[in-house]
């Protein structure tokens, strides 16, 4: 895509956030946190352990209140943007209990449960084994764009790493939400899965959707965001991926821990 | 106005009872003769109701890991029930109230301390239960009270029988109406949120839905063994199948044929009635236990040797 057309595109913020500082109790994660990212792009967030990737996503998915500073998904503040189920989010496996009695199909059914409740009079209440063919099409075409289809019907308990993975991919995918939050969305996969999730995320922003992953492993950053976003506490720079995984712009997130202007002691913690 | 809705109760338990009376007489004369009693017929309708409802719902006790907040609620109700003796109030009006703050009390602590989730429920109903033991050491012996202790289905009255049928519609419609924001809620809490879904609201939903459940079980079960009825069958039905929904079938289904196989054993051998019931479900896990298809005892053993039989 040519940069001009990929301006034309991607001409509207799909999230912007001002100022955030977030914090643990007396622990601050993140200080004066500024980003702008546009819709359409593959988004990257690097950073190493502890650097407040995952407390960004927090935030956005609403189950941390930020302490200050302002955040807006698609011109609407982040709760109303749920809502609306413009916002999917795929955790990482240890978040789920794959011990579940729930196979596949009903996993990435429960994507389309939001769009459901919204549903008017008495439909709301419909189990969702009454759900309308367009859920199901929805769940079928998300099982299929990550080649699950064939084991629709298999209990999550009795899945592989790979087909957890995809299994939870599926489930962000059926929501149809312009953005796609993406937690370590390649970790532990084997080299097969990794190109096909990589496929399939490379189709769902020539959709027109925007897609936010996070990692810490630079390898896969390198190959396969369009657009880095460098964090540690704050971010230390975004742009492309030449222009941000250079030695320097690494050392320099390295060793961002202490940010001058915050007033707070910023000690790295889990997030 | 409360006078028309109690004749309409009356009128509704009396045709369940003819209803469910259709069923006991195909069975065989000794089995259903005790049934031809007005007190065991509400026995057995009320069994059926609270074994239903706390199997149903302890399908959710054993995914979301509640099996211990179960046990603080039921606890948790005991004050409840000996204030509202001492003042002369309905028992479950007490019993409902101190359920739902002990509950509300534990998630205080839990999310504005760092003392974790299960601490904050040990200390939060031993604490409410010492109330409760303090003023019932006060009160003259009652025979009420130690049913509400440790149950006794046979002298369930047609008003306590009317209340546990109002939970059990209640708990019905709440599972049937909101399966997909409980399900979210159970499943994946995070996903919920990300779809709008109100967090607190559905966790303190659930909680009123336990403790209702509950105080409607008292006088069948009794609160020191309510607990089981919430754990038992559902942790029974996690054995046997892979989906929630029938888990959540299965398990009212082993709730209401403990219940009623113990309350018939209770009857027979002149037991208590709580204590008959758990057995019944204790008994009925320890058989899941050994011959559930896949989980199973036999079949790992079976599988195991087969396998080493392989080498």
């Amino acid at each position: 895509m040519s940069s001009v057309a990929q301006q034309e595109t991607s001409n509207r913020a799909a999230i912007q956030v001002r100022d955030l500082f977030a914090a643990y109790g007396e622990t601050v994660v993140l200080s004066r946190v500024n980003l702008d990212i546009q819709q359409g792009q593959l988004v990257t967030l690097v950073g190493p352990n502890g650097a407040g990737k995952s407390t960004l996503f927090k935030v956005l998915v609403g189950i941390l209140q930020p302490v200050a500073g302002e955040v807006s998904v698609l011109a609407q503040s982040p709760g109303e943007a749920r809502a609306r189920g413009l916002i999917a989010y795929m955790p990482q496996e240890e978040q789920i209990d794959w011990d579940f009695p729930v196979s596949v199909h009903d996993v990435v059914m429960s994507a389309r449960y939001g769009r459901m409740r919204s549903e008017g009079g008495w439909r709301r209440f419909l189990p969702p084994r009454l759900a309308g063919s367009d859920h199901r099409r929805a769940v079928r075409e998300a099982l299929r764009a990550v080649n699950m289809s064939e084991y629709a019907d298999r209990p999550i308990s009795a899945l592989s790493g790979g087909q957890k993975k995809r299994t939870l991919l599926a489930r962000s995918l059926a929501q149809d939400a312009a953005i796609l939050l993406l937690d370590e969305p390649l970790a532990g996969v084997d080299r097969a899965s990794e190109d096909l999730i990589m496929q399939v995320l490379h189709r769902v922003r020539d959709e027109g959707r925007t897609i936010l992953t996070v990692t810490h492993d630079l390898i896969s950053a390198r190959t396969h965001a369009d657009h880095v976003v460098l964090i540690n506490h704050t971010v230390v720079g975004s742009g492309t991926r030449d222009e941000m995984l250079t030695d320097e712009m690494i050392a320099r997130t390295a060793a961002a821990r202490w940010v001058p202007g915050s007033a707070r002691r910023l000690t790295p913690t889990q997030g | 106005m409360l006078e028309r809705l109690y004749q309409f109760g009356q009128l509704a338990v009396d045709a369940l009872i003819t209803v469910l009376m259709l069923f006991v007489n195909l069975l065989p004369e000794t089995l259903a003769e005790p049934f031809q009693y007005a007190f065991m017929q509400r026995a057995l309708l009320t069994a059926l109701v609270v074994g239903g409802i706390c199997g149903m719902l302890s399908s959710f006790v054993i995914l979301k890991r509640w099996s211990l907040l179960g046990d603080a609620i039921s606890h948790a109700v005991l004050p409840g029930v000996a204030i509202a003796y001492l003042l002369g109030w309905p028992f479950f009006i007490g019993a409902f109230v101190t359920g739902a703050l002990t509950s509300v009390g534990i998630g205080f602590i839990e999310h504005n301390t760092r003392i974790k989730a299960d601490a904050a429920m040990g200390l939060m109903f031993t604490a409410a239960f010492a109330v409760g033991i303090v003023i019932i050491s006060q009160i003259q012996t009652s025979t009420h009270l130690m049913h509400i202790l440790f149950g006794n289905v046979l002298g369930v009255g047609p008003e306590t029988l009317m209340l546990t049928l109002v939970a059990g519609v209640i708990a019905l419609l709440a599972v049937l109406l909101f399966y997909k924001e409980l399900f979210l809620y159970t499943f994946d809490s995070v996903q919920a949120r990300t779809q709008g879904l109100n967090i607190t609201v559905l966790h303190y939903g659930l909680i009123l839905l336990l403790t209702m459940t509950i105080v409607a079980s008292l006088e069948t079960v009794g609160i020191v063994l309510v607990v089981a009825m919430l754990v038992t069958p559902g942790a029974t039905a996690y054995l046997l199948v892979n989906s929630l929904p029938r888990m959540i079938w299965l398990g009212a289904a082993i709730g209401m044929l403990s219940a009623v196989v113990g309350l018939y054993l209770s009857f027979l051998f002149n037991v208590a009635s709580g204590g008959a019931i758990v057995l019944v479900a204790s008994a009925i896990f320890a058989l899941a236990l050994v011959f559930a298809p896949r989980q199973g005892l036999l079949r790992r053993w079976l599988s195991r040797s087969r396998i080493r039989l392989a080498d």
